[in-house]
């Protein structure tokens, strides 16, 4: 039977021939087949019953068989369309995938199909981050299971439609079952559909398991070379593939025919119950079909064997098998060419997406060829096996290749370590698909074998099914010089303890967009409370500051300005910030930013307001103190002197300043008493041994040494050295008046021995007669003459002690048992002169008193001891006789009113030298001791009389007598009334 | 050992009380009441031993006398005694100066006297008593 070997021959065309032919041929093929067959079988039909039953059966079966390897081819165009937009796009989505797959309408058009998926090849090492990613698509149970571990991992990553009972295949690695992975491996290493033998499939339940059986379409990556077993297993990107559920399958298949003949297909060859697949009906045992045929099915690299038994139905009915043969041949026939060209448009449609976007790849790299030649960057092609394929001339220019072919030069010479497989892993790595860039750094290798650092932008074309790599090189020696100073820069930005702020100046508001570090720690705002807002922040409300107007006229006239601030920190309180602001102008001359850098000097203004304060008190105390201070500069000239400096020398200070410190010694040796040694300042410290050590016991203090001056006046002055700093030339001299001191000293010392003399001459008397009483025998008279010297001697002693006590009583109470009282001085004077007790004198005191003598203030008490001590001494200084006169007097006109008591003897008189030294204590104008006297009771008076604001007044001529006068002021007049 | 002696003093009472205790000695004293005197005395009576007050009115005092006898080639193996009420170490300093041979500070005891003329007249005796 020729046809039937015809169609034989056509039903075992690889499916591959297929593949490539337009849909028209084969709906034609399809169509014209079909008609044979139906004419064939009509004309053995039309022949005897038996012969026509049997046609009509065959015919059946024929029929069936080929719309089971139809329907195979169909899903075969699903997964090789499936697998072209694969070979696309080796990273099409889920989104995209449903799109294709719900335009396959397979529901209605495939019963049976479950379903079209695609299970994607994973290296080990890729498997954790393909987990995440998925699972970041919002799968958070998806896992690649079963789980032990592997070299290689295959997961469903995509099967639509993706809902029920599909869902039991996400993630299920299909590997790791052997039959399907027999399946997997002829469909990889072949480059062909392959189906597996019968499975029970990953989608079934517990209840209607049927058999089922899976097809697969390898997909490869892109670019890589596919032509040997070897270079396909590298390449493998995964599979398309489509589970299918027997029963279903053959059902949707049957449909269309009679169910009088029995179907049943068989895994292999037609056998027991282990490998069958389907059966459309038991067949009786005891009624053995009266028609029998097997076919055989090949497809996707295994075969079926697809039994047909003829069913009592069968037998029973064929009344015009003929006419039956021919109608339903043509009905079938022409449903079949309908079914093919339908199924290969599917295919075309594929292909005709496929063909749009290769077209629009190769425009855009006709584009990219019109640019090569100008870029500035370098941009290679490399083919497939690592070679370049174009270079433009940066690229030349960058390798150090000019005008040299670079067209076969390796990949990996050009850059280092890089070759393509590399660049696979870094486009997988970087997760991105076709005509997408990677980026990557990496060191290219110039001509003259110079490293040097690359950054390279790659993206994978395939043009005309070439995969080819394109990479955009750039030499970044430069730029990564660059960016490390900037970095640099960068770092002293942030490392500054200045604080760094920039303002944008073309925002409204002129915000502040960054800050340092170092004004964070200055003004104790973040970064994120100052970013946005305006710096006028830090002045809290102080805006009435120079320096703030002056920083807005600046910047309002787009100048650099340095101004001092008063500004606040975040916590309130006061900082003074020295700012320095300096616009930034882009190309346009428009001023884009405001760099300012402030500086905290609280503590430098603080410390000089301190300074200004102690300063100002110094120059007071310069100027004010009664010591007196030179300074010497550095320079070794007088720069600065005192008031009282000038004052104790009489020195005017035009003619000090500037002198030199030697030619200062020398003006002070001219004032000091040349009988004494002049220390001059100059000395060095170690060499002076004659002063005194000073009293802070700092090394820079030199000693004391005293200067006795004679001009302008006799003044004792101590004076001090204080240098300067280790190794200065400054000092301070300072000059202390010690003059009065000295005096007192003096004073005081004299004193004591002067009252120590005037007590040992009586207590010698004392002493010395008593002994002699003691010690020998004297007759009455003379006893009582020596212990009347005794007596005698003994009551100058009591006078004497009880004056010293007296003055010393005065001196020390200034005045504080002072009981003046304002009386008529008539009555004192009387009593006084009344009660003088002087021994052996005869004489009176001749009292004149005026007729209106003034109540005044006096201590009557007081008073009568001066009285009575001038009037003593009129008595004792005038042996010889004369009379002693008593009278009072009024001021001379002009003169402060007061009341005089004078008393003028015609005694021995005083030189006008000891008149000037009447009030001395001890001071005796007849020392001989032949006038009793202790010499304190003229000091005695004038301390009284100064208590009572009054004065003493003494004239008196050698030999002629003294007169004396107490002036007591009249009350009217008195200056100050006592404080007694 | 009887001596002659002279007495310089301008209070009568001290004159009085140093010939009183040295009177029960075979000596002769003789008094003078001021220093203007005391030199022509001196020279006149050519004393032993000559007891001076250093504190004396005038412009003579017991330390210009002192220094006038040691000064004098005749007087000047006279002892020379100075009897004050004056005892700071500047004044002993200032008598020794003046050559006295002896220092008697008032009030002095009774034996200090009567042996520091003793002392000063043995020395006086002695060849070239000089200080």
């Amino acid at each position: 039977m020729a046809t039937i070997t015809a169609r034989r021959l056509f039903l075992a065309r690889p499916l591959s021939q297929l593949r490539r032919m337009s849909p028209w041929w084969l709906a034609a093929i399809v169509a014209v087949s079909g008609l044979v067959t139906t004419l064939a079988a009509w004309q053995v039909s039309a022949g005897s019953g038996e012969a026509a039953a049997r046609a009509r059966f065959d015919g059946v079966a024929d029929q069936i068989t080929l719309a089971i390897q139809r329907r195979m081819i169909s899903h075969e165009q699903i997964l090789r369309g499936g697998g072209a937009l694969f070979n696309l796009n080796n990273d099409l989505n889920r989104v995209q995938w449903r799109t294709y797959v719900a335009g396959l309408r397979l529901e209605e058009t495939y019963p049976g199909i479950l379903g079209v998926g695609f299970t994607r090849r994973l290296p080990a090492a890729d498997l954790a981050q393909h987990v995440a990613r998925v699972r970041a698509e919002g799968f958070p149970e998806y896992t690649v299971h079963p789980q032990q571990p592997r070299d290689e991992y295959h997961s469903i990553i995509y099967l639509e439609p993706f809902w029920g009972r599909n869902l039991r295949a996400f993630g299920y690695d299909m590997m790791t079952e052997p039959t399907r992975r027999a399946a997997l491996e002829r469909a990889r290493d072949n480059g062909e559909p392959a189906m597996t033998r019968r499975v029970v499939l990953v989608q079934e339940g517990k209840q209607d398991v049927q058999p089922g059986f899976l097809l697969y379409f390898p997909v490869y990556r892109a670019g890589m070379p596919r032509g040997s077993v070897e270079e396909r297993r590298l390449g493998l990107l995964g599979f398309v593939y489509s589970p299918f559920r027997a029963r279903d399958l053959m059902t949707g298949i049957l449909a269309g025919f009679n169910n009088d003949i029995a179907v049943e297909v068989f895994d292999g060859d037609a056998g027991g119950g282990d490998n069958l697949m389907f059966a459309s009906a038991a067949v009786s045992a005891d009624a053995p079909p009266r028609f029998n045929a097997s076919r055989r099915l090949e497809f996707g690299g295994i075969h079926w064997t697809v039994r047909y038994s003829s069913l009592p139905a069968f037998e029973a009915a064929q009344p015009d098998p003929s006419r039956f043969v021919l109608f339903a041949g043509l009905v079938l026939t022409g449903f079949l060419a309908v079914l093919v060209m339908s199924l290969a448009n599917t295919r075309n449609r594929a292909f005709a997406m496929a063909r749009d976007m290769t077209s629009q790849l190769s425009e855009s790299e006709t584009r990219l060829r019109s640019v090569l030649a100008s870029a500035a960057e370098g941009i290679l092609t490399v083919s497939a096996a690592g070679r370049v394929h174009t270079a433009n001339p940066a690229a030349e220019r960058i390798f150090g290749l000019e005008g040299r072919d670079m067209d076969g030069k390796a990949l990996d010479d050009l850059i280092v370590d890089h070759d393509v497989p590399r660049l696979c892993r870094i486009i997988e790595e970087q997760g991105i698909g076709v005509n997408a860039v990677a980026r990557f750094e990496a060191q290219g290798r110039r001509a003259t074998g110079e490293n040097f650092p690359l950054a390279v932008s790659l993206s994978r074309t395939v043009d005309d099914g070439i995969a080819r790599f394109t990479l955009m090189v750039r030499d970044v020696t430069e730029a990564k010089l660059t960016e490390s100073i900037l970095q640099l820069r960068e770092r002293a930005i942030e490392s500054s303890s200045n604080g760094i702020v920039i303002a944008d100046m073309r925002l409204p508001g002129n915000p502040v967009i960054y800050v340092n570090p170092g004004f964070q720690r200055i003004t104790g705002y973040s970064a994120d409370e100052i970013i946005g807002r305006n710096c006028k922040l830090l002045q809290g409300g102080d805006a009435e500051q120079p320096g703030v107007k002056e920083l807005a006229l600046a910047i309002a006239g787009r100048r650099p300005a340095s101004v001092l601030l008063r500004n606040y920190r975040k916590d309130g309180s006061l900082f003074w910030n020295e700012l320095s602001v300096a616009p930034v102008f882009d190309e346009a001359g428009i001023c884009t930013h405001y760099v300012g850098i402030q500086n905290d000097i609280t503590q430098r203004v603080q410390a000089e307001d301190d300074l200004q304060v102690r300063k100002e008190r110094l120059d007071a105390i310069f100027s004010l103190s009664p010591d007196g201070f030179v300074g010497f500069g550095a320079d070794d000239t007088l720069t600065d002197v005192n008031p009282a400096f000038l004052r104790m020398t009489g020195f005017r200070q035009e003619e000090l300043v500037g002198i030199t410190e030697e030619e200062f010694d020398r003006r002070m040796q001219g004032l000091c008493d040349p009988a004494l040694p002049y220390p001059p300042v100059r000395a060095r410290i170690e060499d002076d041994g004659e002063g005194v050590p000073p009293i802070d016991g700092d090394r820079r203090s030199a000693p004391r040494h005293t200067l006795t001056l004679l001009k302008p006046e006799k003044r004792i002055l101590q004076r001090s050295v204080r240098r300067g700093a280790e190794g200065s030339l400054e000092k301070v001299v300072y000059f202390r008046d010690v003059t009065r001191e000295t005096e007192v000293d003096r004073l005081k010392s004299e004193f004591l021995s002067t009252a120590a003399h005037e007590l040992r001459t009586p207590m010698a008397s004392i002493f010395g007669f008593s002994e002699l009483l003691l010690r020998r025998k004297y007759d009455e008279t003379k006893t009582r003459e020596l212990v009347g010297t005794i007596n005698r001697q003994a009551s100058i002693l009591i006078n004497l002690i009880n004056e010293l006590l007296d003055l010393a009583r005065i001196e020390a109470r200034a005045g504080k048992d002072f009981k003046a009282r304002r009386q008529d001085p008539r009555a004192l004077i009387e009593n006084t002169v009344a009660n003088l007790m002087v021994q052996n004198d005869p004489r009176r005191v001749l009292v004149t008193l005026g007729a209106d003598i003034p109540a005044v203030d006096f201590d009557t008490e007081k008073l009568g001891l001066c009285l009575t001590n001038v009037l003593s001494n009129a008595y004792k200084y005038s042996p010889d006789g004369g009379s002693i006169e008593l009278s009072t007097v009024t001021s001379a006109p002009g003169q402060r009113k007061a009341l005089g008591i004078r008393v003028r003897d015609h005694g021995i008189g005083m030189t006008g030298e000891q008149v000037a030294r009447v009030f001395e204590r001890f001071y005796r104008a007849d020392p001989s001791g032949n006038i009793p006297g202790t010499g304190l009771g003229m000091s005695l008076v004038k301390e009284i009389m100064e208590l009572h604001g009054g004065d003493v007044d003494v004239e008196s001529v050698r030999g002629m007598g003294t007169t004396v006068t107490l002036w007591l002021p009249l009350p009217e007049d008195r200056p100050m009334p006592l404080a007694a | 050992m009887a001596r002659k002696l002279v007495v310089v003093d301008d209070q009568t009472e001290a004159r009085q009380l140093i010939t009183l205790v040295l009177s029960t000695e075979d000596h002769v004293i003789h008094e003078v009441g001021s220093g203007e005197n005391a030199i022509d005395m001196v020279r006149a009576l050519e004393p032993d031993t000559v007891i001076l007050d250093v504190v004396m009115p005038g412009p003579v005092n017991g330390l210009d006398i002192c220094r006038a006898i040691k000064s004098d080639p005749v007087l000047r193996r006279t002892g020379v005694i100075l009897v004050t009420a004056r005892g700071e170490p500047q004044d002993l300093q200032a008598g020794w100066a003046a050559g006295a041979d002896a220092y008697i500070v008032k009030p002095f005891g009774f034996d200090h006297l009567v042996s520091t003329v003793e002392r000063v007249g043995a020395e006086g005796a002695g060849p070239a008593a000089s200080r």
